[in-house]
Parts: C-alpha cells; sequence; structure tokens
C-alpha cells in the first residue's frame, strides 16, 4: 500500500472509530431573552484598521489582477476612499489587492461590498447596502473570467477562488434583490471546513444549510459602540473580532492566515468602534422633533435606549412572542446547533460564543432614518410604515430610476404592488417584488407604534431624524 | 425573425481567433528576422480592434447583410452542410471566409501588395467513414488574390469563392484541395434566421438551406443533394476560448424539425460548471439541455486532446442523442480549433457541425 493510501486507510479508521461509542454532544448552550452580557473587547489601533479595512487581502483569494483589468479595461473607474494605497488607489472602493503565496496579484472583495451604502449620493462606510442584488447565481460571471486567465500560478489562483465560490453559490442566491445572504452563507462555507486546521474540504463535512438563504438587512456599523452581541438574534456574544473576520472563510486554509487576519480585524473592530453615525442631512422641524422625544422616551426608550451625551442602551434581546416579528431568522439560528458546536470548537470560538438566542435584539437607533428598509428582514421599506402596521405593504418594490429617499417616511421610494412574485412579466422583474408572504419575509409584528396618535408618530418620525 | 441575445457570447467573446492569425501572419513577414514572440505579436491586436466601432444595433436586412462590411474589424461567413451522391453516400462539407483588419484606414501604399484586410478561408470536404480533405489559405486582400464585397455579396481568395445570386436567396459555393472539390448551391429557406446579437459583435445563423451541386473525390464527380447551414457575424471579434476555457459550438439539425446552436465554455484544466446557451429552430430549445462530452469521447489531434464525442439532451427527449465525427483525420485550423460535420446516433438526418477551440490542456 503506498504512503497516501496508508494515511487515507489511517484516517479512515480513525473517523470510525472516533464516532463508535462517543457519547451524544450535549445540546450547545443557547442565548434567552433578556439582557446580553456584556464583554470587554480587545484594544486595537482604529487608523490601522482603517488601513487594513480598504487596503487588504482579508480575503485571500479572489481574480487575478490581469484578468481584472483585461476584463475592466473600458470600465469608468468609480471614486474610491481616501488612504487606498497602490493598486488599490485605482480599484472601486469595494475591492482591495492582495497578493497571494504564489505571488500572484489579486482583486479581493472587502468588507465594503456589504457595509458601504450611497446616501444623499456620499458613499457612507459602514452603512448596510440595501440595494446590492445577490439574486443571481454567481457562477457564470466568475466561471466566465477564466476567459481572460493565463495559465500557471495565475490560473490556479482563479480556480481557487472559482471552486469555493461555486461550492457555496447554491446557498447565497437570495429570491429578492437587497436582502443580504450572509448567515447562510456562512453555514455553507463551515459545512465545507474543518473547524480545527480550517482545512477546505471540496464536499461538506456537515449537513449544509438550506438552499434558500433567510432573508437578513445589514446593519449599520456605527451601532458597534453600543451593543455587546454582533446579531439580531444576540449570537455573536463575547470577542467581537472573530465574527467580523469569518468572510475570510472563503479562502483562510490554515491557522497561520487564520492568526494574521485575526491580528488584523483587532484593529479593523477598533476603527469600526469609532465610527459616528451620519447626521440628518435635510431640514428638520425642531419643535415636533422635541415633542417626538417625549413620545419617544415614553414608549420606546425602554428596549431602544436614550440618546444624546447621556445616552442609555439596554442591549436586550425580545423574546419572539414579544415582539411578533417573523421569527424564521432566530429560529433558524437555534435550531442550527452543527453551526453552533463548529464555531464554538473553532479557532473563531476562542474567546467568541455563538450562542443565538429565540428573540430578536432591540437595536441602537442611531441614525435610523439611513438605515431603510426595517427590521431584521428588510420587510418594512420606511419608518412610517413600521410605526404604523396598516401601512405596510404586503408586495412592494423600490423605485430605482431614480432612487430617492423619503424625507417624510424615512424610507427609499418604492411602490406597492397588488401581486407577488408569481405576478410578475418575469424572473428578472420577479427579483425585485419583495414578497412578505414568503417564509422569512414576513413583515408583521413589532406593532409598538400602532397605539400612537398620527401626530404622535409624525413627532417620533421628526425625533428619529435628529439621532 | 427571432432574436436572442447570446449572454453566453457577451462574456466569451475573445480576439484569440483573429490574433492567432494576425500572429501567424506576422510571424510570416517576419520570418527571415529574428522571432517575434507570440506575445509581442499578439499585442495591439485588443487595441486595434478597439478603434472599430462595435456592432450596430439596426435591424438586420437581407440581402444586405450576407454582404460584406467592410468598417468593421472582422466578418465571417460559414457554410456547412451535408449532401448524399447517387449511390446514398454522404459527404460533410464546410467553406468558411474571415475577413480581418490590419489597420484602421486603406493601406497607402505605392506597392500593388499593401492592404488593409487580410482573408482567411477553409476548405473541408468530409465522406462519411473515410479521411477528411481539408485545407486552410491565407491571403492579403492585395492584387485581386482574395477579398469581401458587399453587393453582391461576394468572397474569394484564389479560385474559392462563394457568390450570392442575384434574387439574394441562393449561395453559390467553389473550393478545392488536394483530391477533393465541391460546386454547391445553397437555398435559402423562406423562414427568416436566427438572430445573433453580443455584446462584440452580431449576426445570423440560417439553417435550413437546400443544397445540390457537384463533389469531385478523387477524379470522380459525383451530383450530390442534401441540407446546410450558413452563420454570418461581424463586429469586434469572433467567438473562441481563450484563458482557462475552451470553447465548443454546435450545430445540430435534430432531425425532427428542431435546429440548435450551443456554445459551451468549459475549463481545459476540467472542473468547474461548463457555462452554456443555446439558440433554437424553430423555437428556442429552452433551459434544460444537457451537452457534454463523453468519457470515452476524447481523442489526440496533433498532440491535443480533443471530446470529439458528445452526448445531447433537449427537453422532451427521453434519450440523449450520442454526436460523433462523420469522417476522420480531421486537421486543425491555424487557430489550433477542431471543426468537423457530426451525425447523431448515426442517424443522416441528424447532422450538425462541432467546433472547439482553445482544448489544449494547460
Amino acid at each position: 500500500m503506498n504512503t497516501r493510501l496508508t494515511l487515507l486507510a489511517l484516517s479512515l479508521a480513525g473517523a470510525l472509530l472516533a464516532g463508535c461509542g462517543r457519547p451524544a454532544e450535549a445540546p450547545p448552550v443557547l442565548g434567552e431573552p433578556g439582557p446580553l452580557p456584556e464583554a470587554v473587547q480587545r484594544v486595537g489601533d482604529p487608523a490601522l484598521g482603517y488601513e487594513i479595512l480598504v487596503n487588504r487581502g482579508y480575503l485571500s483569494c479572489g481574480v487575478p489582477f490581469a484578468a481584472y483589468v483585461a476584463g475592466e479595461r473600458e470600465r469608468v473607474a468609480e471614486a474610491t476612499l481616501p488612504g487606498r494605497l497602490e493598486r488599490n488607489a485605482k480599484l472601486p472602493y469595494d475591492l482591495n489587492w492582495a497578493v497571494d503565496a504564489n505571488g500572484v496579484e489579486l482583486v479581493v472583495t472587502n468588507c465594503l461590498a456589504c457595509h458601504g451604502g450611497r446616501f444623499a449620493g456620499e458613499l457612507v462606510i459602514g452603512l448596510g447596502n440595501a440595494f446590492a442584488d445577490f439574486s443571481v447565481d454567481p457562477r457564470r460571471a466568475i466561471e466566465g473570467i477564466g476567459l481572460l486567465v493565463e495559465d500557471g500560478a495565475p490560473a490556479e489562483a482563479w480556480r481557487r477562488w472559482a471552486d469555493r465560490i461555486a461550492a457555496i453559490a447554491p446557498y447565497m442566491v437570495t429570491d429578492t434583490v437587497g436582502v443580504n445572504p450572509a448567515p447562510n452563507l456562512t453555514m455553507a462555507l463551515m459545512a465545507h471546513r474543518d473547524p480545527v486546521s480550517l482545512r477546505w474540504h471540496a464536499e461538506p463535512q456537515l449537513e449544509p444549510p438550506p438552499r434558500s438563504p433567510l432573508p437578513t438587512a445589514v446593519p449599520p456599523w456605527w451601532r458597534m459602540q453600543k451593543k455587546y452581541a454582533m446579531f439580531y438574534h444576540g449570537g455573536g456574544q463575547g470577542d467581537h473580532v472573530p465574527f467580523m473576520m469569518l468572510k475570510s472563510l472563503v479562502c483562510t486554509d490554515d491557522l497561520a492566515e487564520a492568526r494574521m487576519i485575526d491580528e488584523w480585524f483587532t484593529h479593523v473592530r477598533a476603527y469600526i468602534s469609532t465610527l459616528e453615525p451620519p447626521a440628518w442631512p435635510y431640514s428638520l422641524d425642531e419643535s415636533l422633533a422635541a415633542e417626538g422625544r417625549v413620545v419617544f422616551e415614553q414608549h420606546c426608550t425602554a428596549c431602544h435606549g436614550t440618546y444624546g451625551d447621556d445616552w442609555t442602551y439596554p442591549n436586550l434581546v425580545v423574546a419572539l412572542d414579544q415582539v411578533g416579528t417573523d421569527p424564521a431568522y432566530a429560529l433558524q439560528a437555534v435550531e442550527a446547533e452543527r453551526f453552533i458546536r463548529w464555531f464554538n470548537r473553532s479557532f473563531y470560538g476562542r474567546g467568541a460564543h455563538a450562542r443565538p438566542a429565540p428573540g430578536y435584539v432591540a437595536p441602537p437607533l442611531d441614525a435610523v432614518w439611513a438605515t431603510a428598509p426595517f427590521l431584521h428582514n428588510d420587510s418594512v421599506p420606511s419608518i412610517a410604515a413600521l410605526l404604523d402596521s396598516s401601512r405596510r405593504p404586503t408586495f412592494w418594490r423600490h423605485l430605482t430610476e431614480p432612487r430617492e429617499y423619503d424625507q417624510e417616511t424615512l424610507g427609499w421610494r418604492y411602490e406597492t404592488l397588488d401581486h407577488g412574485k408569481e405576478g410578475a412579466a418575469d424572473a428578472a422583474e420577479a427579483r425585485t417584488i419583495y414578497d412578505t408572504t414568503r417564509h422569512g419575509y414576513g413583515s408583521g409584528g413589532h406593532t409598538f407604534g400602532d397605539a400612537l396618535s398620527d401626530a404622535q408618530r409624525r413627532a417620533v418620525i421628526e425625533y428619529l431624524k435628529t439621532l | 425573425m427571432m432574436h436572442t441575445r447570446n449572454l453566453l457570447v457577451v462574456s466569451a467573446l475573445v480576439l484569440v481567433g483573429v490574433a492567432a492569425l494576425a500572429a501567424w501572419w506576422l510571424d510570416r513577414r517576419v520570418d527571415r528576422e529574428p522571432a517575434v514572440p507570440l506575445e509581442h505579436a499578439l499585442e495591439g491586436i485588443d487595441a486595434l480592434a478597439g478603434q472599430f466601432p462595435l456592432p450596430g444595433a439596426e435591424a438586420l436586412d437581407w440581402p444586405r447583410d450576407h454582404g460584406a462590411k467592410p468598417g468593421q474589424f472582422v466578418e465571417s461567413w460559414l457554410f456547412a452542410g451535408l449532401v448524399r451522391d447517387e449511390t446514398g453516400r454522404s459527404y460533410g462539407f464546410q467553406l468558411g471566409f474571415e475577413r480581418v483588419a490590419l489597420q484602421k484606414e486603406a493601406a497607402v501604399r505605392e506597392s500593388a501588395w499593401g492592404t488593409r484586410d487580410l482573408i482567411r478561408a477553409r476548405f473541408a470536404l468530409e465522406p462519411s467513414g473515410a479521411r477528411a480533405h481539408f485545407e486552410e489559405r491565407v491571403s492579403r486582400a492585395a492584387l485581386g488574390l482574395a477579398g469581401a464585397a458587399p453587393a453582391p455579396a461576394h468572397a474569394w481568395l484564389e479560385d474559392w469563392s462563394f457568390t450570392l445570386d442575384e434574387a439574394g436567396g441562393t449561395f453559390l459555393l467553389g473550393a478545392g484541395g488536394p483530391g477533393a472539390a465541391f460546386a454547391l448551391r445553397l437555398v435559402m429557406p423562406d423562414v427568416p434566421p436566427v438572430s445573433i446579437d453580443s455584446e462584440l459583435y452580431r449576426g445570423y445563423w440560417w439553417p435550413g438551406a437546400r443544397v445540390a451541386g457537384t463533389l469531385d473525390v478523387d477524379g470522380r464527380p459525383s451530383a450530390v443533394d442534401g441540407q446546410g447551414m450558413i452563420e454570418r457575424l461581424w463586429g469586434r471579434a469572433l467567438p473562441a476560448g481563450r484563458g482557462q476555457l475552451g470553447l465548443a459550438r454546435l450545430w445540430l439539425d435534430v432531425g425532427d424539425g428542431r435546429m440548435v446552436r450551443c456554445e459551451q465554455l468549459r475549463r481545459r484544466a476540467g472542473g468547474g460548471t461548463p457555462l452554456m446557451e443555446c439558440l433554437g429552430h424553430p423555437a428556442p430549445p429552452g433551459e434544460e439541455v444537457e451537452l457534454g462530452p463523453k468519457e470515452q469521447g476524447w481523442e489526440t489531434v496533433a498532440g491535443i486532446r480533443y471530446p470529439l464525442r458528445w452526448t445531447l439532451r433537449l427537453p422532451e427527449t427521453v434519450d440523449p442523442l450520442k454526436l460523433a465525427p462523420l469522417s476522420r483525420g480531421h486537421t486543425l485550423s491555424l487557430d489550433g480549433a477542431w471543426r468537423g460535420i457530426i451525425v447523431g446516433d448515426g442517424d443522416m438526418e441528424r447532422w450538425g457541425l462541432l467546433e472547439l477551440s482553445n482544448f489544449a490542456a494547460p
């Protein structure tokens, strides 16, 4: 028997022995509704964190630079960001330049692909991109890039990246433009990796997540100053760095690289914690806002906190039956025990705890006006509709030609439809329709604003513009 | 007219075929000088193509669009078909012309050899079960040696040519090589062609032509008739495999009234998910077309492994068609592509053309 076969046989035998007689694993520790525990975060250098965020290859596989240049030669250069170094200075804001272990220059995505949004014509770092389109299978475009890739090390780099994306693509295609598949995508990556060595397996080693990702909204980064937990369901407790770097699971195949990115993201987290919410850029009725503050502090503060110099924030997970919003996302998280175990056993689980709860965290509302659509699943298009559940559309879609912000309702302009995706003219149109009757897309719950009068709601809306 | 935007080819558009031709040409020109590395010879081809306009979006029109379009960087005419002689023996045929510009403006030189365009032509006659006859020629469009004319549509390279008759509905083809020649008439059908609309080129595929004429194989002439097709393209590029992807193009008369034209990009090194798009006549074949090389269908041609045997499964079809070359002993084109007439399940009513480019393993 040759060496490879011997090793294979030994590993198979080991796997069998490991499975024999092993006691059933105890259920993982889950979170519960109520206050979240505080956790001290590692200290980092915010300036270095920004430099890393917009310049380095923390996603360490991607498109060979030469192929990117060949494919983009006729594209008009987009505005970039300050502090972009070397080749990064010529790349769009959501792409970084990196060099792989074989010396191949790469173009890789960075965090801003999801965490950079535009408001009033400006790119806002940390604002979730509510218009990103994950509804198209990326495999065609990624495979097609192969036309532009040279032989040798660049081809190897392209194949590695393309194969990774191909493996997870079935779990990351949403059925609606604008919503984000990150949680499902992350679970798919976990299924393909050994939690201890981080070795990649072409075939999943765990039962993969469902092929239809539940929709999630991308929360703004400036909330991280106040939050004890990363995610809507209260999971992501303890050290936040490992959660922030999970995007690197696409390409990080060994612990040495994971440790390097972990060090980088200590600084990235420090940078994120310095981000201030943007200020309302339009006119304001300060008198009405003052009235709204009174109403807000009577009806909303208990969960969402107070604002101003002496702000308070309770970091509270509200039980599903109390908040009433679509439960699918939280339930999927608490039921996905294999992925909770994976995380807690892995490199990423040192000092960090997955620990989702059957509920949703009432978020801080700093610059909430900028973060439409609302709820954890982007199901409610405006604050006005959030505060008056009778105004929530069952079927709706953003008006994007042009994309306009409605200063009265605090949301991007949209149209209400009389049909869901089934009534669309074609598949492309169907992808633009937000259908709240679909699993995980429900817009119910959080009806606390229904108790307010119209005047009170108008006042609260004006107050929210000041946050 | 069916009008289908070929999204696959938007991404697949490449200049490699033209570039290889130009490199070969440049290499010939400097054969008494230090060799020009291929990558250097190719430099500038993309830039030159970029100086030419993208193909317009105006409605297709015949016979105008059969004729040459000298304002385009590159254009091609591909004729192919399957005919039978009086004994029932089948022969595949191909005649292709490509014109590529070597510079943007007309050549201004005192020499009569001065030219702006290069013409490449391919001839193939493929007897069923026997060795294929193949020849390829390249010539500058000067001194009457080769050229392409807008009206009436006409292209020639030495004694090879096609000409559209005055009525605009019949092509006259004539070409030959060592031991084989043909003179054929292709009468185009009344139904309109299938539009090919891509980012860098456009054109049409027109299947269903009636073919009649004579073949001469090893000095024995015979009358033949059968079916044929034309594919006409123009623009900044022609479709070909490039980089890590080979491109398989298949045109097939399914034999039940349906005809399909599929393009599939596949990794040369294996793996990955092939990208494919298909057009159909008289209707698109739907999304569920399956096309792939047979595991045992690979053969070595000029040192390169080519998948010469494929299977095709169309929607609402239970058994896949098994596609195999009609003849043997094909010669690769100057651009390294394999092209040959194929038949499905050995049934001469199910004939087609297969083109494979950039399949050499990396």
